[in-house]
C-alpha cells in the first residue's frame, strides 16, 4: 500500500486553481496533473472535488470557461482566468502566506512557552 | 442548476475520465485497470454532481430540500400521526376553503359586465309611508332617461311569466322584459346570436326572443342553428334571435328576454313595475347621481300635479343602490363572511391541535435534538427544520383539505348553498388555491411556531445526559395553554351555533297567520276567461279524493313577488282622508282564508257572487284595519283604492295577519279582493289534503290538462316548503355552524384526552405508590382530575368572555330577541364540559386499575 500523502487543506484547492491557470488556460484533467507536478506530487486533488471548486470559482467570475477541441482531437472545457480572477489570486495568496507564516512562528516558538 | 449546466458537467466527467485512463493506460496498465484508476482517483461522481449543482443553488434552498427530506423520512416512520395530523389540517384548510369559495363567487366577484362599479340600479321609495323599496313606471323611466345628466344610460326590464309552445310540453317560462339598450349598456356579450334591437321595442315589431344558456342546452340541446328558429311565445309566433352566456347573472333566473314592448297600462305615472339599471356618466359619484336624481324627480311630480295629474306621484324619491348590491342581497354577504369567521376559528382550533400533537412528539425528539444541536446544529437552522417539517404537514393537509372541498362543494351547491345569488358560479378557481395557500402558511406557522420554540429552549446537557422521556416530563404550560385556548373556541363555535339553531327554531315555530301543514300550492296560468277557467279548476280538484278544499289566489304567501297600492281612507278614519297607506294586495277566491288556516275573525268570506257585477268588497287584514280605523269595527268601511276617486270599497271581512313574505317579516297592511271580479297572469292554486300531498299532484295535473291542453302547471311544492323557502340563509348559517361547532370541540376534547393521558402515564408510578401506601382512590382520582378540571374551568370561562360579544356580533343578522341566550350558553358549557371531563376519565381510571406491584417493579 503506498504511504498516505497529504491531501489538499481546505478551502486551499481555490488557491491552488487559481494559481495554476496564472500559467495559462487549462481544462480540469491538466489542472488536476498540474497541481501535482508543481508541489512534486505531494499534494493529492481527489479528481472530482475539482468540479465543484471550478463551479464556485465560475459563478465567482473569477474563471471562464469554454469549450474546445485538444490537439488530440478531444472535446474538452478550458478554464481561464478572469481580471478578477487574477486580483482574487493576489488577494488570496498574501492571505496564504500571512496565515502560513503565523503556522510557522506558532510552531516554531510554541516549544517555549513556559507550562503554568 | 439548469439542464444545460448538468449536461457540461456530465460531458466535462465523462472526458476527464477517458483522458486520465489514457494517462494510467501510457504508464502501463491495462485498459481495464487504467479505467478503474481513474474512476478511483476521481471518486464519487454522484457527490461530485451533487456538490456542482448546490454552487448555484441559493443556501436557503439547499437547506430547505434536506429539511423537506428529512420530513418525509420522518413522516413516513409514524404513519399513524402523520395521518392524524394530516386530517386535522385538512378539516381546518377544508372548511375554511369551502366557505371561501363561496364567500368570493357569491360576494366578493365583481359583476361579470364591463366597469361593473358604474352599474346602478334605480328604484323608488316613499318614507313617509314607510315603503323601502318599490318599481318604476315606464314614463317615469322614460323622463329619467330624457333629462338626468347623471348617466350614460337608463334601461330598464321587468319580469313575468310566458308560456311557450315548440319546447316539447307546452312550458311555462320565466321571462324577462327589457329595453334594447340594456344588454350593450351591460356591455355583456351573447353567446351567439344578436342583442335587441330599437325597432324590437317598437309595438308592433315581429316579436323576438333571446334563450338563456339553460333553456337553450335542455330545449335546443345546445344546437348552434338555434337562431332563426321560431317559438310561440304566449299565443304569438316568436323568432329566436340569439342565447344568453351561461352564468346566471345577466338572465338572472329567467329562462328567456324578450323585449319590452309597452302595454296599455304603460302610460301611467302609478303603474310601477319596471327596474331601472344605470351606467354612471364618467366622473359622477352615486352620490351626485342620487342628489341630481332626487331634484329632478321632484320638479318632475310636481309639473305633474300642476298639469292635473291624479297619479300618486307626490313623497316619492329615487332610490340608488350599486347593482352589485342588489345582486348579492344584504344576507348572503352577512352569513357568509360570519360562517368565513366561523371556518377561521376552527381552523385556529386545529393549528392549537396539531401544535399540541407536535410538541408531544417534540418531547419523544427532545433526545435527537440535543444531538444535533451538540453536533454543531445552529438554533436558527433546528428551528427552521422544525417550521419546514410543520410546513410539509401543512401542504399536505391543505391538500387533503382542497380534494375534500372540491368533492363537498358540488353537493353544497345542489343543496344548502342553491339559493345564494350566484351560487352556479362558486367553485375553486385561483382565487380560492391562493387563499389555501395562505391559509397553509398561518398553519404552519402557527402549528409549528411553540414546538420549534420550545426546541430551541433546549437544554442540551441535560438532554444528552438524562433519557429522552424524563426530558419530556418538563414545563406542560405551552400544552396547557394549547388545550384551553381548544377549549374556548369551541364554547364560541358552540354558542354561536346554539343562538343560531335557536333563531332558526323560533322563526319556524313562529305564528305565521296560516297553518301550512298539508297544503300544496301550484300555479297555472288560464288563457281564456281566467276566472271562469279557475273556477272551473277548483271545482274539479274539490272532487278529487284526498282533497279536503281547494282554492285560488294571486299570489300565495312567500311568493318572490309582490302586488301593492296606495289606499285612503273614505269615511270616518283616525287618519286624514288625503293620507295614503301602503298595503299588499291578493286576489283571493272563496274558501281561500279556510283552505290557508286563516281565521275570518270579523266578517265574511268572499262568495261567487262577489264579482264585476256587484258592489266593490275587499277583506283587510289586523295591521290595515288597525292603521286606518284603529280598534273600531272595520266591517261596512270603505277604501279608496290607489286614488283616483273611482267606486270605493267596502270592507266585509276582517282576517288574521299573515307573515307573507318571510317567517321573519312582520305582516304588512293587506287587503284582498274577489277571484270572481277578475285575475290576470298567473294563478296559485291551494289545496288542502287530507293525506300524502304527492298524491294530489299527478290528480291536479290531469285535471287541469283536460282543462286547458296547453296550459303547463308550475311552482308545485308543499307550503311547508314555501315557508322553508326564505329561511335557507339561516339553515346553511346554523348547519355549517354545527359542523364547526362539533368539529372544534371533538379536536378540543381528543386534545384534552391527549394531555391527561399522558399527564397521568407520566405519574403512573406517584399513583402506585399512593395507593400502595394505603391512599384511598378518592384521593387519587382528585389529585389526577385536578389538572384537568383546571383546564376545563379555565378554557371555558375564557370561551365564554369571547362568545359573549361573538354573540352580540353575529345577533344582527338572526330575528329573534336573545333573550333565550343564556340557556344556550349553559348547554354549550356543560356540554363541553361534560364532553372533556369524560375525556379525563378514560385514562384516569386506566391508572387506578393497574398494578401497583407491576407498576413499582418495571422501572
Amino acid at each position: 500500500m503506498p504511504p498516505r500523502r497529504p491531501g489538499v487543506i481546505q478551502g486551499t484547492l481555490d488557491l491552488l486553481i487559481l494559481r495554476t491557470l496564472v500559467f495559462g488556460p487549462r481544462h480540469g484533467h491538466g489542472i488536476v496533473k498540474d497541481i501535482q507536478a508543481m508541489s512534486d506530487d505531494v499534494l493529492q486533488v481527489e479528481h472530482g472535488s475539482l468540479y465543484p471548486a471550478l463551479q464556485r470559482l465560475e459563478k465567482a467570475g473569477c474563471i471562464s470557461a469554454k469549450w474546445e477541441e485538444t490537439p488530440g482531437g478531444r472535446e474538452m472545457k478550458r478554464y481561464r482566468l478572469t481580471p478578477k480572477g487574477r486580483r482574487q489570486l493576489t488577494v488570496e495568496q498574501s492571505k496564504w502566506q500571512e496565515l502560513a507564516g503565523a503556522m510557522t512562528r506558532l510552531l516554531t516558538r510554541a516549544a517555549g512557552v513556559p507550562r503554568k | 442548476m439548469s439542464r444545460r449546466r448538468d449536461d457540461d458537467l456530465d460531458r466535462e466527467i465523462r472526458a476527464h475520465l477517458e483522458l486520465e485512463a489514457a494517462d494510467r493506460e501510457a504508464d502501463g496498465l491495462s485498459p481495464e485497470d487504467a479505467r478503474r484508476e481513474a474512476r478511483r482517483l476521481f471518486g464519487n461522481p454522484t457527490i461530485v454532481r451533487e456538490d456542482a449543482r448546490a454552487v448555484w443553488l441559493p443556501l436557503w434552498l439547499q437547506q430547505a430540500g434536506q429539511d423537506a427530506r428529512y420530513a418525509w423520512r420522518l413522516a413516513r416512520r409514524a404513519p399513524a400521526f402523520t395521518i392524524g395530523v394530516l386530517c386535522v389540517i385538512a378539516l381546518g384548510i377544508g372548511a375554511t376553503t369551502t366557505v371561501f369559495s363561496a364567500l368570493r363567487a357569491v360576494v366578493l366577484a365583481p359583476l361579470p359586465f364591463d366597469r361593473p362599479q358604474e352599474l346602478v340600479r334605480v328604484s323608488q321609495m316613499n318614507a313617509a309611508r314607510g315603503v323601502a323599496d318599490f318599481s318604476v313606471s315606464l314614463p317615469l323611466y322614460r323622463e329619467w332617461q330624457a333629462r338626468s345628466t347623471s348617466w350614460r344610460d337608463l334601461a330598464a326590464t321587468r319580469t313575468g311569466t310566458v308560456v311557450a309552445l315548440g319546447l316539447g310540453e307546452p312550458r311555462r317560462l320565466d321571462a324577462r322584459f327589457e329595453t334594447w339598450n340594456l344588454l350593450p349598456l351591460l356591455g355583456a356579450r351573447l353567446q351567439i346570436g344578436r342583442e335587441f334591437s330599437a325597432a324590437d321595442d317598437a309595438r308592433g315589431a315581429a316579436p323576438v326572443a333571446i334563450l338563456s344558456n339553460r333553456v337553450w342546452r335542455d330545449a335546443f340541446a345546445a344546437a348552434p342553428d338555434v337562431v332563426g328558429r321560431a317559438l310561440t311565445i304566449d299565443g304569438r309566433p316568436t323568432t329566436i334571435i340569439g342565447v344568453a352566456p351561461s352564468g346566471g347573472t345577466l338572465v338572472g333566473d329567467a329562462d328567456v328576454l324578450l323585449p319590452l314592448v309597452p302595454s296599455e297600462k304603460d302610460v301611467r305615472f302609478d303603474y310601477s313595475d319596471l327596474d331601472v339599471i344605470g351606467r354612471l356618466a364618467p366622473g359622477v359619484t352615486i352620490a351626485a347621481a342620487r342628489a341630481e336624481m332626487a331634484a329632478l324627480t321632484e320638479r318632475l311630480a310636481a309639473a305633474l300635479v300642476v298639469a292635473g295629474n291624479t297619479g300618486d306621484v307626490i313623497g316619492w324619491s329615487p332610490r340608488l343602490l350599486p347593482l352589485h348590491e342588489v345582486v348579492v342581497g344584504s344576507s348572503a354577504p352577512r352569513t357568509l363572511s360570519l360562517l368565513f369567521v366561523a371556518a377561521v376559528v376552527l381552523l385556529l382550533v386545529a393549528c392549537a391541535n396539531v401544535s399540541g400533537l407536535l410538541l408531544a412528539r417534540a418531547s419523544g425528539r427532545a433526545h435527537e435534538m440535543a444531538v444535533r444541536a451538540a453536533l454543531g446544529g445552529g438554533r436558527g437552522r433546528i428551528v427552521r427544520q422544525l417550521l419546514v417539517e410543520t410546513g410539509c404537514l401543512a401542504l399536505g393537509g391543505a391538500f387533503l383539505g382542497l380534494a375534500t372541498s372540491a368533492v363537498v362543494l358540488p353537493i353544497l351547491k345542489a343543496g344548502a348553498l342553491s339559493d345564494l345569488p350566484r351560487a352556479n358560479d362558486i367553485r375553486i378557481d385561483g382565487g380560492v388555491l391562493v387563499a389555501a395557500l395562505a391559509g397553509t402558511l398561518l398553519t404552519s406557522i402557527l402549528a409549528g411556531l411553540v414546538p420549534a420554540f420550545r426546541a430551541s429552549q433546549l437544554n442540551v446537557q441535560a438532554s444528552l445526559k438524562t433519557n429522552a422521556s424524563a426530558v419530556a416530563g418538563g414545563p406542560r404550560l405551552p400544552r396547557r395553554v394549547l388545550i384551553t385556548s381548544q377549549l374556548a373556541l369551541s364554547i364560541v363555535l358552540l354558542t354561536t351555533a346554539g343562538v343560531a339553531a335557536h333563531a332558526l327554531s323560533e322563526l319556524r315555530s313562529r305564528d305565521l297567520g296560516f297553518s301550512p301543514d298539508h297544503v300544496l300550492s301550484m300555479a297555472f296560468v288560464p288563457e281564456r276567461a281566467p276566472e271562469l277557467t279557475t273556477s272551473a279548476f277548483l271545482e274539479r280538484l274539490r272532487r278529487l279524493p284526498d282533497v279536503e278544499s281547494a282554492a285560488a289566489t294571486s299570489a300565495a304567501p312567500m311568493d318572490a313577488w309582490n302586488t301593492s297600492l296606495h289606499v285612503y281612507p273614505v269615511g270616518p278614519a283616525i287618519i286624514a282622508p288625503t293620507t295614503a297607506v301602503q298595503a299588499d294586495w291578493r286576489v283571493a277566491s272563496p274558501g281561500y282564508f279556510q283552505t290557508m288556516g286563516t281565521p275570518i275573525l270579523a266578517g265574511r268570506d268572499f262568495t261567487a257572487h262577489d264579482d264585476g257585477r256587484s258592489a266593490k268588497v275587499i277583506i283587510v287584514n289586523e295591521t290595515l284595519a288597525r292603521q286606518i280605523w284603529g280598534h273600531d269595527n272595520p266591517i261596512g268601511r270603505r277604501l279608496d283604492l290607489g286614488g283616483g276617486g273611482g267606486e270605493p270599497a267596502t270592507v266585509v271581512g276582517l282576517v288574521r295577519d299573515v307573515r307573507t313574505h318571510s317567517p321573519a317579516v312582520s305582516p304588512v297592511p293587506t287587503y284582498y279582493q274577489s277571484l270572481a271580479r277578475g285575475v290576470w297572469g298567473p294563478v296559485t292554486i291551494v289545496i288542502r289534503t287530507r293525506a300524502d300531498a304527492s298524491r294530489v299532484v299527478p290528480l291536479a295535473r290531469a285535471e287541469l290538462h283536460a282543462l286547458d291542453p296547453a296550459a303547463p302547471l308550475f311552482d308545485v311544492m308543499t307550503m311547508r316548503q314555501r315557508v322553508d323557502g326564505p329561511l335557507t340563509p339561516q339553515r346553511l348559517l346554523m348547519g355549517l355552524l354545527a359542523g364547526f361547532a362539533l368539529a372544534a370541540t371533538l379536536l378540543a376534547v381528543i386534545g384534552m384526552y391527549g394531555l391527561v393521558s399522558y399527564a397521568t402515564g407520566q405519574r403512573l408510578r406517584e399513583v402506585a405508590l399512593r395507593l400502595a401506601l394505603g391512599a384511598s382512590r378518592r384521593h387519587v382520582v382528585r389529585l389526577l382530575l385536578g389538572e384537568g378540571v383546571r383546564l376545563v374551568t379555565v378554557g371555558i370561562a375564557a370561551g365564554v368572555l369571547l362568545a359573549v360579544p361573538a354573540v352580540r356580533a353575529m345577533r344582527p343578522l338572526l330575528t329573534g330577541t336573545g333573550t333565550s341566550d343564556p340557556v344556550t350558553f349553559g348547554v354549550a358549557v356543560a356540554a363541553l364540559a361534560v364532553a372533556s371531563l369524560a375525556a379525563c376519565a378514560i385514562p384516569i381510571r386506566r391508572a387506578l386499575r393497574a398494578n401497583p406491584a407491576v407498576v413499582l417493579r418495571g422501572e
